[in-house]
């Protein structure tokens, strides 16, 4: 009999656990610790935001689930891990705090044979002074955020209805964020909620963004073939933005937020500030603060975790400047390169570097998105993580390892422009890999041309509803829910 | 570090035609992109497990 632990019950943990129950033997364990009752869709909270989803259409309780599953389920925070065990049991544990609040505040050691870091972020409001629901900007990232938002929006809405200019900036709230296509789909949703609302002509959208160009996305935007031209992410992103009317800054780090008011420093060096009435600027991430202690209770965080707070894995993260950098440093097995029972998935892995360019501004201050693990290859990424662990549960082999690298996977983003099932739009984009590989498509940005594509158009937006319901079907581990793939 | 002019490359930015923007919104044409988009991710994900 072995035990499996999964730490966070997000698009990559909650997949690995389902997958793990699936192909494991009744015997066997599968134990979820995760300290939000609900699961989200995340990307859904972007129509949370303008009012458009209610909350409960894009969470479900999770224990109802997991029951039906056979998955145990433990409504808890983890705070440190032993991957060695201790000196009375070498077995490995993780220690516990419930957040349930029918066990609120106690701890627990929990034993395993095998443990998936799938934690994802930490939400860094504090990276930068006075952002975030707590100082001065609104969010989308949690659906409480995103609920709070809607209501903020409508309150500029109502002011617009009444004849009163407003500014609302949206984007990064610092030079190091990641997830520009979250920020990017949220200012085109307001944009779009504006002209339904017949209130655009005296609203000013201004996008804020850390990207260098319009386009990046974090992923040093993307070259496709259309209409018989190779065109690039960034001319087919400036289209939009000169078609929608929406202003954008690039290049910035918002160093700052006060009541009405945020502060910023761009790549050129120059500060500005913008006067605003509506700010949704998306938080930096980090690692949600997990330590590690060997079997003598000593502190080993610093050689488990990089210095972000995220699980180091089986990539190479030897410094490297930009033009070194290749598709080999990526992960593909999501094992720690120290304990071999120990992954990270999704967010929560250490990244080696980031996709797009590294920049400072001439005083320092990097400006340059950190690299995004969307929902597809976290998706991917847990579902791979599980089927090692099964062949070596099943097997007895602790060798054998499947295998997936971003940047060998492709990936799918739909970046929703406006809802409405008649009147809605988005930017549907496929990326193959989704990490360049330049020694393999020199000559078209990195990626397969033939499987990097992008178009705009209600068809997308129906594409995005779909991934919707689909998704969250699958996460509800209905009937047939394997075969919808990640 | 010099930063591009983001507003000259808005401002210059290819607009798209009337007829463009009809097709984004033309519900025939909008189910056959929605049906191309489909089995391109769908062929995509299917790949992205053969590792
Ligand atoms: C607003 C927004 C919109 C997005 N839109 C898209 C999109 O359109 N398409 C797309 O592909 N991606 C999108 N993303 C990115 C996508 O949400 C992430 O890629 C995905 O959620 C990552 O999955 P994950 O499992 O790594 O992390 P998460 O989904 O964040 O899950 C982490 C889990 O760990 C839990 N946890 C946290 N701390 C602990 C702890 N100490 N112990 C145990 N559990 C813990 C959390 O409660 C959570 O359940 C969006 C992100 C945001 C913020």
């Amino acid at each position: 009999m072995a035990r499996v632990v999964v730490l966070g019950a997000g698009i990559s943990g909650h997949t690995a656990a389902l997958y793990l129950r699936k192909d494991l033997k009744r015997h066997d364990e599968v134990v979820v610790v995760s300290p939000n009752s609900e699961w989200n869709w995340i990307p859904s909270n972007i129509w949370v935001g303008v009012g458009k989803m209610d909350s409960k259409e894009v969470t479900f309780p999770l224990r109802p689930v997991y029951k039906r599953k056979g998955i145990d389920f433990r409504q808890a925070r983890a705070t440190v891990i032993h991957p060695e065990g201790d000196l009375k049991d070498g077995m490995g544990y993780v220690e516990i705090i419930y957040t349930d609040p029918d066990r609120y505040g106690e701890v627990e050691e929990i034993r395993y044979d095998y443990l998936i870091n799938a934690t994802g972020p930490k939400l860094n409001f504090e990276a930068t002074p006075g952002l975030g629901p707590d100082g001065y900007s609104l969010s989308v990232c949690t659906v409480d955020h995103a609920a709070k938002t809607a209501l903020e929006l409508e309150r500029v809405i109502d002011k617009l209805k009444q004849g009163i200019p407003q500014t609302l900036v949206i984007g990064v709230g610092h030079g190091t964020c990641t997830c520009e296509g979250a920020a990017f789909e949220y200012a085109f949703n307001v944009e779009h909620e504006l002209r339904a609302n017949k209130v655009r002509d005296l609203a000013e959208v201004i996008y804020i963004t850390n990207e260098y160009e319009l386009g990046d996305f974090g992923v040093g935007g993307m070259q496709f073939a259309s209409k018989g031209f190779v065109t690039n992410s960034k001319i087919w992103t400036e289209s939009l933005f000169r078609e929608r009317n929406v202003k954008a800054i690039v290049g910035a780090h918002v160093e700052r937020v006060e009541q009405g008011v945020l502060h910023y420093e761009q790549l050129d060096g120059t500060k500005g500030s913008i006067e605003f009435d509506f700010a949704m600027l998306l938080p930096p991430f980090k690692g949600v603060g997990l330590t590690a202690l060997d079997r003598n209770g000593d502190d080993i965080t610093d050689k488990l975790f990089a210095p972000n707070g995220f699980l180091k894995v089986d990539a190479d993260y030897s410094q490297k400047s930009f033009d070194q950098w290749r598709a080999e440093d990526w992960p593909s097995t999501y094992q720690s390169p120290f304990y071999d029972n120990l992954f990270g998935v999704g967010i929560a892995f250490a990244p080696p570097h980031p996709i797009s360019m590294p920049r400072f501004s001439p005083n320092g201050t990097p400006i340059s998105p950190a690299p995004p693990r969307t929902g597809m290859p976290s998706g991917v990424m847990g579902r791979t993580v599980a089927e090692t662990i099964v062949s070596r549960i099943e097997t007895g082999d602790h060798t054998l390892a499947h295998r997936a690298s971003m940047a060998s996977m492709g990936a799918a983003c739909v970046a929703s422009a406006g809802t409405g099932l008649a009147k809605g739009t988005a930017a549907a984009m496929t990326m193959s890999p989704v990490v360049p590989d330049f020694v393999k498509y020199p000559e078209t940005g990195g990626r397969n041309i033939k499987e990097t594509t992008g178009e705009i158009g209600l068809g997308a937006h129906w594409t995005k509803l779909l991934l919707h319901y689909l998704f969250i079907y699958k996460a509800k581990a209905l009937p047939g829910w394997h075969f919808i793939p990640e | 570090m010099e930063l591009p002019d983001v507003d000259k490359a808005i401002s210059e930015a290819p607009l798209p035609t009337k007829m463009t923007l009809k097709a984004r919104t033309n519900v025939v044409f909008q189910v056959v992109r929605f049906g191309i988009f489909a089995l391109r991710m769908l062929k995509m994900v299917l790949k992205g497990h053969e590792e």
